[in-house]
């Protein structure tokens, strides 16, 4: 009698150890399946602009579609420093290079800072952007909650995808290198419109980290 | 009666004024300063030491998930340049699912610097621009210039740690490491540690099955044996020569030691036994 109570104690035991492995691993395939990868479908979202409109990927079904997440308070992004990438004028670089390379292909900025972060919510803190931002043609998308974010995988501001006129991925990484004398971005753009693969079609991203919402 | 609450009030406003001259905001990280030593291979490096305020931290050569690493240019005579820094072990931070490869506290860094012959020094002052992400909850940079007189007296060799952060060493005679186009094998002692684990730094056009992450080494009979699987590709090299490198931490703890390990991508063929 015993004996069998503690066979029931002990298959039990391994269920509930199977189970919480089983949990684990689901948790690390959940994180892995949130990053996409070079080749794979562009996931497809619909975001408000900081000025009250309606951005969705599928609005630019056929065009090349840089985007890039972004964030008003980071010094490597659209907060003003010697290294942003925003502030620089780098941004513009990039931006004239793809328009001279492909006139339809499209610039859209993200911004998953949660709300809350910095003390303000999402619609005010786009006010803490550079001038270069504002001014500049490029709509940024809002994504609090981060689920665009976390779908593409974004880590890092800046962190740039290039989604191709089929919908797929087609570059991953940094806008521009290090030293700003390679403009990835454009480059990759130029690429696509040449019905090339880019090449590097992966760059070691780097920048602050997306100040995303704590999942509940 | 107004102009004496003008008069107060423009006394109060000087006094604020002299306030924030007074008393700066701190900032996160200083650069105690900067010395000569001689690295092994008898190349003369600049050692400068951090000194990150609490809570804050910097980046190793590859940040992780997140993060930018230190950066330095110099101004060096003709025929001089700086060598590829040396990093000491990071320290692995986990959080909000995030994996960061950061140094906290005080910390070394080695800068190499390369002359027309091995083991020439510098002659004349150099001057050398530091700039640097440091982080907390949010980011900042900072920007230091110092000028760096040229060595006095004869090198010695750089501490072996700085802060509790040791400097890598290289593999000894009695270890082992193999590169083939999809692996990495090496055959480490693990110098009295019983765990181990590998981080790769950034390699354009290699990375490695971990995707980044921290691999597990698993350590038996005293030795680390790392087999990781590797992708290469070629074209995103951005032009430089293919190869895969990393730090092999032996044991868990920030002090324990290090082996800094790379190794250049074979143009084909199967994995051939390398000499440390």
């Amino acid at each position: 009698m015993q004996k069998n109570r503690f066979l029931s104690l002990l298959a039990a035991s391994a269920v509930a150890l199977g189970a919480v492995s089983l949990a684990m691993a689901d948790k690390e395939k959940e994180q892995k399946a949130g990053a996409v990868e070079i080749g794979s479908a562009a996931p497809d979202f619909k975001l408000p602009t900081a000025d009250g409109k309606t951005v969705s990927l599928a609005d630019f079904k056929g065009k090349t579609v840089v985007i890039e997440w972004f964030s008003p308070y980071c010094p490597y992004s659209g907060q003003s420093s010697d290294d942003s990438y925003w502030s620089t004028g780098r941004a513009k670089q990039v931006i004239d290079a793809m328009k001279a390379a492909d006139a339809s292909a499209v610039y859209l900025c993200i911004n998953s800072t949660h709300d809350g972060y910095s003390g303000k919510d999402t619609a005010t803190n786009m006010k803490d952007s550079t001038s270069a931002v504002a001014s500049s043609p490029v709509p940024v998308l809002m994504d609090a909650s981060g689920s665009v974010g976390h779908a593409y995988g974004a880590k890092t501001t800046p962190h740039v995808f290039i989604v191709d006129g089929a919908g797929n991925i087609a570059y991953i990484g940094a806008p521009v290198s290090k030293d700003g004398k390679d403009l990835y971005a454009a480059n990759a753009v130029k690429a696509i419109k040449e019905g090339k693969k880019p090449e590097p079609a992966r760059t070691k991203n780097s920048g602050c980290g997306v100040k995303y919402a704590k999942k509940a | 009666m107004v102009h004496a609450l003008r008069a107060i009030a423009l006394a109060c406003l000087a006094l604020l004024a002299l306030g924030e001259g007074t008393d700066p905001a701190p900032q996160p990280v200083r650069v105690k300063d900067v010395s000569w030593c001689r690295l092994d291979d008898g190349r003369p490096a600049m050692l400068v030491r951090f000194v990150v305020q609490h809570e804050w931290h910097m980046y190793w050569t590859n940040p992780g998930d997140s993060g930018a690493p230190p950066t330095a240019k110099a101004t060096l005579p003709e025929g001089w340049r700086l060598g590829a820094p040396i990093w000491p072990r990071p320290r692995v931070q986990r959080t909000d699912g995030e994996t960061l490869f950061v140094h906290e506290g005080e910390w070394g860094w080695l800068l190499p610097v390369e002359g027309p012959q091995p083991r020439a020094v510098p002659d004349t002052p150099i001057e050398l621009a530091l700039s640097w992400m440091v982080c907390k909850t949010s980011c900042t940079v900072g920007k230091a210039s110092v000028r760096v007189p040229p060595p006095a007296g004869t090198l010695v060799a750089p501490p072996e740690s700085v802060g509790g952060s040791p400097f890598p060493i290289a593999l000894g005679p009695d270890d082992s490491c193999a590169v083939s186009r999809d692996r990495l094998r090496v055959r480490c002692r693990a110098r009295g540690r019983l765990s181990a684990s590998f981080i790769q730094a950034s390699d354009p056009g290699v990375s490695t099955e971990a995707d980044g992450a921290p691999v597990s080494v698993p350590v038996q009979d005293g030795v680390a044996n790392l087999d990781l699987g590797l992708s290469v590709r070629p074209q995103d090299a951005q032009g430089k020569e293919l190869g895969v490198s990393g730090l092999l931490l032996l044991g868990d703890r920030p002090n324990d030691p290090c082996v800094w390990i790379r190794r250049n991508i074979p143009e084909s063929g199967p994995a051939a036994p390398q000499q440390p």
